[in-house]
């Protein structure tokens, strides 16, 4: 490939597009690699051959040859019958419906949706098939106040009956306490969402079906998490830990 | 099939329905599919199994473009992503989503590198590889091999989050360094 007439990259530059590929960047560093993807067309072409490099780490194994039998498994299969009846799983089409996706998203450049789409994982396929088969279906971007919290929801405009979310990082609680979301509207509204506590891991994936949904024609403008005594009622001016902005 | 066929040949030829592509295909590929499987999933029966599922599902793979992607990235990819699916659904019971740009990065077009023969390959990436600090490369091996997380990492290794993101980070940027024109 011809990069005669590019810019050569910096080293923040090649941090970012190292970051972008292993998916932690923050969500200061998915607005700053925005920016320089604007001005820097060498910086995608970057990414791709970092991704390229990380992808091909698989082929650096030394070769197991697999038992002959598999073979005859295989070629001699029954399933093998490639026409429209054949059977697909339902993971198949949570993968399609997020192929289509990909192809909108990728049409539109949209690096920071493509980012968090990326990291949206460990959830129901079932259910984020259905989401995500929603033409306007989006995904926000949450991060930790002071701690490397980070995590996605995904959601479809209008339908606030059922969001998916899913975070890393975040300290699971003493048992008196819990995590608690809420959604707040342009109008000045805070809706509570639901609750949650993390894996030991730090990890949470979870689908809430809010019990209460913004009224019509309203803006959504954030979303955040708060610290809540789980004994209490949900109370909206809890330590807030994590926020994102809709 | 010709063992000669290009691997465009062999999709096309099993995207209409030859039963010897599907043999071509796995005769070229297998061992790199079941090798991946098995350094993820470690149990022999649980690598062809996953194998098998790869190989037998490869014909609904309509979205695959074997002229702007090199078809041993797309199986050595799948393979990777579909096998730490499976170690997480070991954990909760409850299959996780790939990660999309692992599926379907950005690619466009083959670079000289995976037009490179197998074994060429694999030894251009093994000296990469051995050029990176140890610790850098245990790193990026956790992280891609194992699916674990930076914090994951971080507990296991003992040593601070933000070490393990930079050393992950460097080790990267300077294994794609080394690989140099070959990946672009």
């Amino acid at each position: 490939m011809n990069n005669d007439q590019l810019k050569p990259l910096s080293e923040e530059e090649e941090q970012l597009a190292a970051g972008y590929v292993l998916g932690d960047l923050t969500d200061a560093e998915v607005t700053r690699l925005e920016e320089l993807l604007a001005d820097n067309p060498a910086l995608q072409q970057e990414i791709q051959a970092v991704q390229t490099s990380m992808d091909l780490l698989t082929q650096s194994l030394p070769t197991v040859q697999p038992p002959a039998s598999l073979r005859a498994k295989i070629v001699a299969s029954p399933e093998f019958a490639p026409s429209s009846s054949r059977r697909s799983s339902p993971f198949i089409k949570v993968l399609a419906g997020l192929g289509a996706i990909a192809l909108l998203l990728l049409s539109a450049d949209n690096w920071r949706l493509r980012y968090q789409l990326g990291l949206a994982q460990q959830v129901s396929p079932d259910r984020v098939a259905a989401i995500l088969q929603q033409p306007n279906s989006r995904l926000i971007a949450l991060t930790g106040n002071d701690s490397a919290a980070a995590g996605t929801l995904l959601f479809t405009p209008g339908r606030w009956q059922e969001v998916i979310v899913s975070f890393g990082d975040l300290p699971p609680l003493p048992p008196d306490q819990v995590y608690r979301m809420w959604l707040a509207l342009e109008n000045g509204e805070i809706i509570y969402c639901g609750e949650f506590n993390t894996e030991s891991d730090g990890s949470v994936f979870v689908r809430f079906t809010p019990p209460e949904t913004p009224p019509e024609g309203v803006k959504t403008t954030e979303l955040f998490v708060t610290i809540d005594a789980s004994a209490e009622s949900p109370d909206p001016t809890g330590t807030r830990v994590m926020q994102g902005t809709i | 099939m010709s063992p000669d066929a290009s691997d465009v040949e062999l999709i096309e030829s099993l995207r209409s329905g030859n039963p010897d592509a599907l043999a071509g295909v796995y005769d070229r590929y297998g061992s790199l599919v079941y090798t991946i499987a098995l350094r993820i999933l470690k149990r022999p029966a649980e690598a062809e199994d996953l194998t098998q599922e790869i190989f037998l599902n490869l014909p609904d793979k309509e979205k695959f473009d074997p002229t702007r992607a090199a078809l041993s990235t797309y199986l050595s990819v799948l393979a990777r992503s579909r096998a730490l699916n499976r170690l997480s659904s070991h954990g909760s019971q409850q299959r996780s989503l790939q990660k999309l740009k692992r599926l379907l990065p950005d690619r466009s077009h083959i670079t000289p590198l995976e037009q490179a023969s197998q074994a060429e390959r694999k030894t251009t990436l093994q000296q990469a590889l051995a050029t990176l600090p140890d610790q850098h490369r245990e790193i990026l091996e956790m992280n891609f091999f194992q699916g674990l997380s930076h914090a994951e990492i971080s507990q296991q290794l003992n040593i601070p989050l933000g070490t393990v993101k930079s050393k992950a980070r460097k080790g990267l940027m300077d294994l794609r360094k080394h690989l140099g024109e070959a990946v672009q």
